[in-house]
């Protein structure tokens, strides 16, 4: 049986559909019977979705005004 | 997050190659900080806002070349890793994939047989709007994001917060798919960790 650590370590690739079928199957009964790594694995997809949406940061004004003057004057040449 | 979706991909693209400056202002103000996260992690912080505002006058030179073989945001978070590697901060703060290994024996949330040692508790923050929605926490998220090493840094703004494929990243970043995997996943588990204390603790 794979411990909690081997487990938790395959995290991303069970997530990302990239573990072989075997390794597939022995995640999956270890989660069956482990309520932590079932917790970990959920948290760490929620993870990756909150830094998918996640804005960190946002443009100055200035930046936004600059990029727009520049798009209109190529966008005219276009 | 922004208030209103951008529309779909195709009348996005087509309104853009045609002079809408009003759309033209929402993409920027929805893409950028996935770029600047991006530009950040391979150039450094000096040169990231520079690097970025680069990345945008490349694309608005070029867009009416795109194709759309790709989504828009990964044209533009590719247009930005490329920038920023011409720009490749001298020196580097890389964990070798060594150094990641010997973290492996020094990991105290588990016991020396491989068992969480106290437990992996339920979040009380769970849904990624409500984690979104805790200023804290995402600037504690924030904060930790840049501290960690350049390598796993650069995979996890690329595939997570810019949303390309494996196969794109390994070609930018030039590593080998399995050291993207494991940077990969030891980026996303310190992450994790950050948001599990933080949910505990309530302290960054």
């Amino acid at each position: 049986m794979l411990s909690c650590k081997h487990t938790i370590a395959q995290g991303t690739d069970y997530l990302d559909k990239e573990l072989s079928f075997w390794r597939k199957v022995e995640m999956k009964m270890h989660l069956m019977i482990c309520v932590n790594c079932r917790r970990y694995v959920k948290q760490l997809k929620q993870t990756v979705v909150m830094l998918s949406k996640g804005q960190f940061k946002q443009p100055s004004e200035q930046q936004v005004e600059q990029l727009k003057k520049e798009y209109q004057e190529v966008s005219s040449k276009q | 997050m922004t208030e209103k979706a951008l529309p779909p991909e195709d009348e996005l693209v087509e309104r853009l190659k045609n002079n809408d400056v009003v759309l033209f202002e929402r993409v920027v103000k929805e893409y950028h900080s996935a770029m600047f996260g991006v530009a950040y992690s391979i150039a450094g912080p000096a040169i990231a806002d520079e690097v970025v505002q680069e990345a945008w006058v490349s694309a608005i030179n070029a867009i009416h070349k795109f194709e759309g073989r790709s989504a828009l945001k990964s044209w533009l978070i590719r247009i930005t890793a490329n920038e920023a590697k011409t720009r490749l901060r001298k020196e580097s703060r890389s964990v070798s994939l060594e150094a990641v290994d010997e973290n492996w024996a020094t990991d105290t949330r588990f016991t020396e047989k491989g068992h969480w040692a106290g437990g992996n508790p339920e979040w009380d923050i769970s849904s990624p709007d409500d984690l979104l929605a805790a200023d804290e926490l995402q600037d504690c998220v924030k904060k930790h994001m840049v501290k960690l090493p350049d390598n796993q840094q650069q995979i996890i703004n690329l595939r997570d917060v810019g949303g390309l494929d494996m196969d794109t990243i390994c070609n930018i970043l030039e590593i080998t798919a399995s050291n993207a995997r494991v940077l990969l996943h030891r980026a996303r588990d310190k992450m994790q960790q950050v948001v599990a204390r933080f949910q505990r603790t309530g302290e960054c």
